[in-house]
């Protein structure tokens, strides 16, 4: 059976980000556990973005730690050669270039709908509901408010009530505001595989910060006429120390030298347009073992380092887009 | 003389006596009478030039007013000569504001369109920047394994 849902996260082995195995482990847990009691056809395809090989893989870790993972072909796993950090990479501070890597797996989903979130993310019980009653419409790009829960909680038990506990915010909970329904926006973007193709992913043009990229999403979405809508729930993040909410405020002055590049980019002013083989399309790819692959590296899969054609205002990206189109075999 | 004849004479002095005293009340009656148009006369004399006085007031006043009339007149036509003036000029400053509108709005969107070019440009600029460093880093790794390779000593 198709998943109804491909949902599309990244990460590796290194602690990027601090105690991130821990954190992905709790929460893929979790909403994989809460899926199948909802009977939602769903694959999980997570990227492994440019791994240590002196360590193990976080693919194997994970279904190690969760084995039901492994009962159905619900888990599927990329594995990304280091070498395309280094080609794609437009700014050595950046040692993880997110959004490439997401559009990897948005390209490979096989999912009616691709949710690309983080891993240290809840899914909320409204949001499974939803997903239940496959209550989703296209090209709606659905955002969901987070929740940011108390540094430091007991997460060992986590439950509902644990989760749902106002007591347990850490300050106000965020409300979405229109018109691109901003704040921790990589943490839950929902859309129809088609419109994501459509939109092309996110931007592989502008490798230059990691920041904004997934806000610059929304806008592309918008300039391309879809809509962006409050999903009408929460997702729930727990805080952590390295989070981008906590680390801002100690590169304030100093924000090139952040590892996360600059977050004071255009990004809600210009779009992209992205090359028909964005997300590593000509990258081979290889069997590793079950539901796993490896992305081997080829200068033909990456994009030049300078396409500035591909940068464009909002009110050109269609034109570009259908004159691409147009010009396609 | 005989009798007859005074008896005669003496009712012919009596009637002259009643004549005379008719004549005396006619003429009482006439000199009351006199009197009564005399006193009328008086008052239609009054009351002529009471009107006379009135008709000249009156005329005087007309004339007034006429002065006043013209005067209103004068002033409505200046007015209306002003409004009509003040409406000419109006449409010109409603068509002049409009069409400063315009401007603005389009001055507005080429505003809009200049900025965002402008950040288009500061995007691609970023993009260079980084290319530009990128490939400083990679000459470098080359130079520095090329070097190491020759085993070259300064």
């Amino acid at each position: 059976m198709e998943p109804f849902i491909s949902i599309v996260l990244t990460g590796r082995n290194d602690e990027y980000g601090i105690d991130f195995r821990s954190r992905f482990l709790r929460t893929l847990g979790f909403n994989a556990r809460e899926l199948a009691a909802r009977a939602i056809p769903h694959e999980f395809i997570f990227i492994e973005w440019a791994p240590d090989a002196a360590r193990p893989l976080l693919i194997d870790v994970a279904l190690d730690a969760i084995p039901q993972l492994r009962d159905e072909p619900r888990f599927k796993g990329i594995v990304v050669d280091r070498l395309y950090q280094r080609a794609l990479s437009l700014n050595p501070k950046l040692e993880y270039l997110e959004f490439p890597a997401k559009n990897i797996g948005i390209r490979r989903a096989a999912g009616e709908y691709v949710l690309t979130s983080n891993c240290d993310v809840f899914l909320g019980r409204h949001i499974l509901g939803v997903l239940e009653q496959r209550a989703l419409e296209p090209r709606i790009v659905y955002r969901a408010a987070r929740h940011d829960l108390k540094m430091g909680i007991d997460l060992s038990h986590l439950d509902w009530d644990m989760l749902e506990d106002a007591r347990n915010l850490d300050g106000r909970a965020h409300v979405l505001k229109p018109p691109l329904m901003g704040g921790g926006t990589g943490d839950f973007l929902l859309l129809d595989r088609a419109s994501y193709h459509a939109l092309g992913g996110f931007n592989e043009i502008y490798r230059v910060a990691r920041i904004g990229i997934d806000q610059n999403f929304v806008v592309k979405a918008l300039s391309e006429g879809m809509t962006v809508r409050d999903i009408g729930g929460p997702v729930y993040h727990v805080n952590h120390h390295g989070s981008h909410r906590l680390t801002r405020q100690a590169y304030k002055g100093r924000e090139a030298e952040a590892f996360y590049g600059n977050i004071n980019w255009h990004s809600k002013s210009v779009v992209y347009v992205n090359r028909p083989t964005w997300g590593l399309d000509k990258a081979p790819e290889r069997s590793i073992g079950p539901g796993t692959s490896a992305l081997q590296f080829s200068w033909e899969a990456v994009p030049p380092l300078v396409d500035l054609d591909r940068i464009v205002m909002p009110s050109g990206s269609q034109s570009a887009v259908s004159a691409e189109t147009a010009h396609e075999p | 003389m005989r009798a007859s004849r005074y008896e005669a004479a003496e009712r012919h002095a009596k009637k002259l006596e009643r004549r005379i005293a008719e004549l005396r009340a006619a003429r009482e009656a006439s000199r009351n009478d006199a009197k009564a148009w005399k006193g009328k006369v008086d008052e239609i004399a009054k009351a002529l030039r009471q009107s006379e006085h009135d008709k000249r007031r009156e005329v005087s006043e007309v004339a007034k007013l006429r002065a006043q009339v013209e005067k209103e007149r004068k002033r409505i036509h200046d007015h209306a000569e002003r409004d009509r003036r003040g409406d000419a000029m109006q449409k010109e400053h409603v068509a002049e504001l409009r069409a400063l509108n315009e401007r603005l709005g389009v001055t507005q969107r080429e505003l809009a369109v200049a900025r965002e070019s402008l950040m288009a440009v500061e995007v691609k600029l970023d993009i260079l920047e980084g290319a530009a460093n990128v490939l400083d880093v990679r000459t470098r790794d080359v130079i520095a394994r090329r070097d190491a390779r020759t085993d070259s000593a300064v």
